[in-house]
């Protein structure tokens, strides 16, 4: 039994459970729901970059879209908070899902480049559509109404207190999904496409399906994650579908060392939020600072911070299953 | 009866012509051997065969049912298993779960996404059994990447026999092997043919001609003999293209 | 009428400027397999040091040196970081590219400041002229010359030149070129700087008609990355054609509907990738697959 307090998973839980007892009152609420919001996407995210070795650098694509939508079912269809929050999900899946009819064909760097000319393409309809996203003012006046359960009883979570633990909830949720996947049959198809796509193919995969999978699975925590961003922020906006911003998850995942570790994601995307935040804290030029840490981090620790130190294995399957 | 039949198979690759006009049979249990020198066409055969490359024009037969230009994995499914000449292998996983990934795709259930691997008893069984058979039970856990050459190439075969396939096509299965090794996999290839057919290419002349039930010999692109070994060794077209002369 | 003249005109040679910025950006994909995020950001620096050298050096030296000092920069960080990557995952170049855009950006930023600046045409190209049909910017019709005149010289060096051969061969087939063994590395190195050199130039030449301003880098590296992928990964001829499509689609939306003109290289884009997907002018190549 105690072998499971040690576990990662539990960890992680644990200290996001208690965190506000400690940050409520120096203001750092909304900055550990971010820290919850990113983990989600960097960790569904994962799923394709570092299971299935598809590098995506237009997820933001998903993540924005997750944004708009959730306002606009919100301010359209029903002002509830379920609704818009599947509804992200679904429309995300349902984009990559036909993306994903061309992209999955693709791989290393061209996929690459399609993802990124993808991103640019919905940037600029969402920054150009303003009549129904907003333009450049983004799209204001998202909510963040009460839970209701079947009409049964409702819980109120415009409070950032209580916002906090729903997004915790959904991200104890979110990860417990996503450790299931890796380690049923569906994660060990994906993380074979990824060593030797060749050889699953002549194991008798459809390898193309199993990528389009996974790009349909990562889309859809994106949407979750961007919905959930876009009742943190009242608002959704075109920014994180930018190229310049893309290179944030991959960051993420990467500076955790999520190539190698299943949990990288969670250190990556609080470290990344950290030091975005202390930087643009102490110098209006925190771009050069960053830039030149991505930089410093790619020449001298590309396998990220538990790659560093060995932590778990290659393939994050298997030994960290040991310990549980 | 043919397992396998090609028919009239032409691949260009630019101006060079890979593979023509080629029409074989393959018997249903029997060991088949394709020889010839480099740049004969062997291996574009193989890929041909399965899927890897659609041919210029042919057609490929299993089993009497057409399966020209049919993807890699719907071919796989019918019952074909391969091996290539330069090891194809998951080197970040254990071996175990090598041959586990390859039962778990006979038994279609790699679209379970819920329940941990190590809860489908079936499948992780079958694996055991498997590695037992190929004797790589003792060294199932450790990393791939960490097998001797052997060992590796060994497991490969057992990826394919995982597979339970009706028909093996086998691309150099001895290459890079020392002699005391190439034996062992000789062996093996013998003691599984009991229950499967295989076409092997294949150098080593010694392995061909212990083993072989038919050898077919190509040359440039075509077939130019086909025929028991002894036959072969009686042929002097052959001798001339391949054992006396130019590799 | 004129207007659209014009506006045709304006797509044409902007699709010839976006050609030599592709050029350059198409030259380090294709032969490192590194996708250049900082490309833009070189093309913002060949602008502003252009505008810091004139009013000291005047025009044409400064459109030779401040090429070249970006060149060298492009050099540098070949030198220091991106060699270090080559063969691993696609996404480190990409991200450490990334780095590099960020920090110049934020250099100029620094260097220069927030505000835009303009530069003066050269006086012998300032105004207007007529074509009989239409008056139309000297200085644009200049531009275009000076265009075509790089894109004929990097047309020689890639067909005429031993280094011209081996890098399209490295377009192709990088084991090719892999075969070349210690040569790599320089022919690496070179490749680079003259792809900075390339967006450096550019700068220098797009400078005097656009204002020049921290984020114009960003703003122009996505156009050389549709041309590379509408013009086809590893072709000249893609490049050119693809920076033609890229400007004529861009300015003549301006006709129709002006809010769309920079969505429309997306989808051009789009439409060339389901009905070619590895680009107009585009050979299979490993990059693919």
């Amino acid at each position: 039994m105690v072998r499971y307090f040690r576990h990662p998973m539990f960890i992680t839980f644990a200290v996001f459970l208690i965190l506000p007892a400690f940050i409520m009152k120096l203001g750092f609420m909304t900055l550990a729901i971010e820290v919850m919001i990113w983990i989600i996407f960097a960790m569904g995210y994962n799923i394709l970059l570092g299971y299935t070795g598809l590098p995506s650098f237009g997820h933001g694509l998903f993540f924005g879209t997750g944004a708009y939508i959730c306002g606009l079912i919100q301010q359209h269809i029903i002002a509830g908070t379920w609704i818009p929050i599947l509804g992200s999900m679904l429309f995300c899946g349902m984009i990559a899902g036909i993306v994903g009819l061309f992209l999955a064909r693709k791989r290393g760097i061209y996929f690459a480049l399609l993802t990124i000319a993808l991103t640019q393409l919905f940037f600029f309809i969402a920054f150009l559509w303003d009549g129904v996203t907003g333009g450049e003012d983004g799209l204001m006046g998202i909510e963040r109404y009460a839970l209701t359960f079947f009409g049964l009883f409702s819980i109120p979570i415009e409070g950032i207190l209580s916002y906090y633990y729903f997004v915790f909830v959904i991200l104890m949720v979110s990860l417990i999904l996503l450790w299931k996947m890796v380690h049923s049959p569906l994660g060990s198809v994906l993380y074979a496409t990824k060593q030797n796509e060749v050889r699953a193919k002549y194991l008798g995969y459809n390898s193309v399906l199993y990528k389009w999978i996974a790009l349909v699975i990562s889309a859809i925590f994106a949407g979750l994650a961007g919905a959930l961003y876009a009742m943190l922020m009242h608002g959704a906006f075109a920014n994180p579908m930018h190229w310049t911003k893309s290179g944030d998850v991959v960051m993420m995942v990467l500076i955790g060392g999520g190539l190698t570790n299943f949990f990288g994601p969670i250190l990556g995307a609080a470290i990344f939020i950290a030091i975005r935040d202390i930087i643009s804290s102490i110098t209006e030029h925190w771009y050069l600072f960053y830039g030149l840490l991505i930089v410093f981090i790619i020449l001298f620790l590309p396998e990220g911070i538990l790659g560093y130190f060995r932590v778990g294995h290659a393939s994050g399957r298997e030994e960290v299953l040991e310990e549980v | 009866m043919a397992i396998l039949e090609t028919a009239n198979i032409e691949k260009h690759f630019g101006g060079l012509i890979a593979n023509r006009d080629i029409s074989i049979k393959i018997e249903e249990g029997a060991i088949t051997s394709i020889i010839g020198p480099n740049g004969a066409g062997k291996t574009t055969l193989f890929n041909i065969m399965t899927g890897l490359y659609k041919p210029d024009s042919g057609r490929i037969l299993f089993q009497e049912q057409d399966i020209t230009g049919w993807p890699i994995h719907k071919i796989v499914e019918l019952g074909i298993a391969r091996s290539f000449q330069v090891l194809n292998i998951f080197n970040e996983i254990s071996p175990f779960e090598n041959i586990r990934l390859a039962v778990q795709s006979r038994k279609k259930k790699g679209f379970h996404f819920l329940r941990s691997t190590k809860y489908f008893d079936d499948i992780n069984e079958e694996a055991e059994t498997v590695l037992a058979e190929i004797g790589l039970a003792s060294v199932k856990n450790i990393p791939t990447k960490e097998l001797s050459y052997g060992n590796k190439r060994i497991l490969e075969i057992g990826i394919t026999l995982a597979s339970e396939p009706k028909l093996l096509l086998m691309d150099e299965p001895t290459s890079g092997l020392p002699s005391s090794e190439t034996e062992r996999i000789k062996e093996f290839i013998k003691k599984i043919s009991e229950r499967l057919t295989i076409v092997v290419i294949e150098h080593d002349m010694n392995v061909v001609l212990t083993i072989s039930d038919t050898i077919t010999v190509l040359h440039q692109g075509r077939v130019i003999a086909q025929g028991s070994p002894e036959e072969i060794k009686a042929n002097n077209q052959v001798q001339e293209a391949y054992l006396g002369g130019i590799d | 009428m004129a207007e659209f003249y014009s506006q045709l005109f304006n797509g044409l040679i902007l699709g010839l400027l976006f050609a030599v910025m592709a050029l350059g950006f198409m030259l380090i994909l294709g032969v490192m397999e590194v996708i250049n995020f900082s490309h833009g950001a070189l093309f913002a620096l060949g602008a502003y040091f252009a505008l810091t050298l004139q009013p000291y050096l005047g025009y044409w030296a400064s459109l030779i040196i401040a090429p070249l000092l970006v060149g060298i920069i492009g050099l540098f960080i070949e030198w220091s970081a991106v060699r270090r990557i080559y063969g691993k995952d696609p996404l480190l170049g990409l991200l450490m590219t990334l780095g590099m855009a960020m920090a110049f950006e934020e250099i100029i930023r620094i260097v220069w400041g927030k505000i835009g600046y303009s530069i003066a045409a050269p006086k012998f190209v300032a105004g207007p002229i007529s074509l009989g049909f239409m008056w139309y910017s000297k200085y644009r019709l200049f531009m275009a010359a000076l265009a075509l005149v790089l894109l004929g010289l990097v047309w020689i060096f890639l067909e005429k030149t031993p280094y011209g051969a081996i890098i399209k061969a490295g377009v192709s087939d990088s084991e090719m070129v892999l075969a070349l063994g210690k040569n790599l590395r320089r022919i690496r190195t070179v490749v680079f700087g003259l792809g900075s050199a390339l967006a450096g130039i550019a700068g220098v030449i797009a400078g005097p008609m656009w204002s020049l301003k921290p984020t114009m880098g960003t703003e122009v590296l996505m156009p050389a990355f549709v041309i590379v992928v509408i013009g086809g990964i590893g072709s000249f001829r893609g490049a050119v054609i693809g920076g033609l499509i890229v400007g004529l689609s861009k300015s003549l939306t301006v006709l129709v509907w002006p809010r769309l003109s920079d969505l429309m290289m997306y989808l051009v884009l789009g439409i060339v990738l389901v009905v070619r997907p590895r680009g107009l002018m585009g050979e299979k190549s490993l990059l693919e697959q």
